[in-house]
């Protein structure tokens, strides 16, 4: 879904040359059914994925926009 | 290798398509590709000895619904596991230590305790404490009894804590205990008031359906993070209510242009459950728009999985005619192949209108629980589906 090749995002320029396929935001509480997003409102959500041991930042920036449009 | 805050520790496993990686701080699941698993230098692994890439069937799942007590004191008149005292069986604190250490060593990444009331059993904190332990994210709906100062403090210990309000004052009590508004109201203002994350759960029944935008007000108001919707199953208790409680056909279909709506209006973000799925592609979104969110439809048996709590997997909390796999057996099932094979596989077996339906790999055929109720067979297409209600002629 995101390819993340070559992107600049903020200050950062991400070099990898990997996707990340989807990305599943926040914890499901409900201990009876699997409950997720599906209207969330359309304010940039800054997922950062930090690899550390490379030195190497990746940052991804995920617009939730509205499922039912 | 480090991800998110400095010092925390790389939370990931491998998959098929490459493989899944956790955050705790903003919270996500990040699906990733082959390359970037090889990128951030963790190698490689067997389950890529094949040339199917695609995001399916999961190696287990990442959620699981791990209930550890059926006694609660509320008693709700629909309750889907029928809880009220205390069942023989439970599983004692040690062999839920050991069942978490079977979720951990499987990679399951976040757990939602379930009851009951799980807050009957007074481990309840020690057990949460234990999941985090083992890099598994606890998660916790409450009724709101008992809560107080001290008891919201702990409960930071969850990643989120959603209280059951399906409406608003005298409007709460359609099918909970009247008298409970007040009660589940405080724990709402304890928890946000102790930084816990919070939300508000909802069952959405023909009783409280119109009084959602009143809930959509309360919970803005009170600071609440997201409001999950959730549709009433036949299951449980909630069998003998079912007929009268479930929603028309034709709240089936102003539902989710209603929650746009109203979260719009409210600025509010808004979850529903898988079994709301059939609802949501009625209004016929495009496919990746699905994606951008990870909206699943019936994922039972594949990202989400239940414990009794006798420590018997469902494959989720609604299905009950499982095989009898115990939690301590369920690496090898898994492994056999052995373990929910048919309706992991639903998509493929499909009936129609399902299978001719460009959302059968999102949707999976609505929920199961409520085919097998009405139709007697879990394998049917939900006869509750707009699409499926229009294709068989059976509008009520």
């Amino acid at each position: 879904m995101m390819n993340l090749r070559n992107k600049k995002i903020g200050a950062l320029t991400v070099k990898k040359t990997g996707k990340v396929l989807k990305i599943q935001c926040g914890y499901n509480a409900n201990s009876g059914s699997l409950a997720s997003f599906v209207v969330a409102l359309p304010v940039p959500l800054m997922v950062t994925i930090t690899a550390l041991g490379s030195l190497t930042a990746l940052v991804s920036s995920v617009l939730l926009s509205r499922l039912v449009e | 290798m480090k991800i998110g805050k400095e010092g925390e520790k790389l939370n990931y496993r491998f998959e098929n398509f490459g493989g899944i990686i956790a955050n705790n701080d903003p919270p996500f699941l990040a699906f990733v590709n082959r390359d970037y698993m090889r990128e951030l230098g963790l190698g490689e692994s067997e389950l890529w000895n094949t040339s199917d890439e695609s995001i399916g069937l999961l190696s287990a799942p990442t959620e699981v619904h791990f209930s550890i007590t059926e006694k609660c004191s509320v008693r709700c008149q629909h309750c889907y596991v029928d809880a009220g005292n205390q069942t023989p069986g439970e599983l004692d604190v040690e062999s839920l230590r050991r069942a978490l250490d079977v979720l951990s060593e499987m990679k399951v990444f976040h757990i939602a305790f379930a009851g009951g009331d799980a807050m009957e059993r007074p481990e309840l904190f020690e057990l949460a404490q234990y999941a985090r332990s083992k890099c598994i994210i606890p998660n916790y709906t409450v009724s709101g009894i008992n809560m107080n100062p001290e008891i919201a403090q702990k409960m930071r210990i969850f990643g989120q804590v959603n209280v059951s309000i399906d409406g608003v004052g005298e409007k709460y009590g359609a099918l909970r205990p009247q008298g409970m508004f007040k009660i589940a109201d405080k724990a709402v203002d304890l928890l946000v008031e102790a930084g816990v994350p919070t939300g508000i759960n909802c069952l959405v029944t023909r009783s409280t359906f119109e009084g959602i935008e009143e809930l959509f007000k309360y919970a803005k108001a009170k600071k609440a993070n997201h409001i999950s919707f959730l549709r009433f199953k036949p299951a449980g208790r909630g069998k003998r209510f079912y007929e009268k409680e479930k929603i028309t056909h034709r709240q089936r279909i102003d539902f989710i242009p209603m929650l746009r709506k109203l979260s719009t209006k409210y600025s509010l973000n808004i979850k529903t459950d898988c079994s709301f799925m059939p609802m949501i592609c009625y209004h016929r979104p495009s496919i990746e728009s699905f994606e951008t969110l990870t909206s699943y439809g019936c994922e039972a048996g594949n990202v989400l999985m239940g414990m009794k709590s006798n420590g018997q997997i469902t494959a989720c909390s609604f299905l009950n005619n499982a095989p009898n796999i115990s939690i301590f057996d369920l690496q090898s099932a898994l492994q056999n192949r052995n373990c929910f094979e048919k309706i992991r596989n639903w998509p493929k077996t499909a009936a129609e209108p399902c299978k001719s339906c460009k959302y059968l790999n999102i949707c999976k055929g609505g929920c199961h629980s409520v085919a097998e109720y009405i139709t007697g067979s879990l394998y049917n297409p939900d006869p509750e589906c707009p699409f499926v209600a229009e294709y068989t002629n059976t509008i009520s």
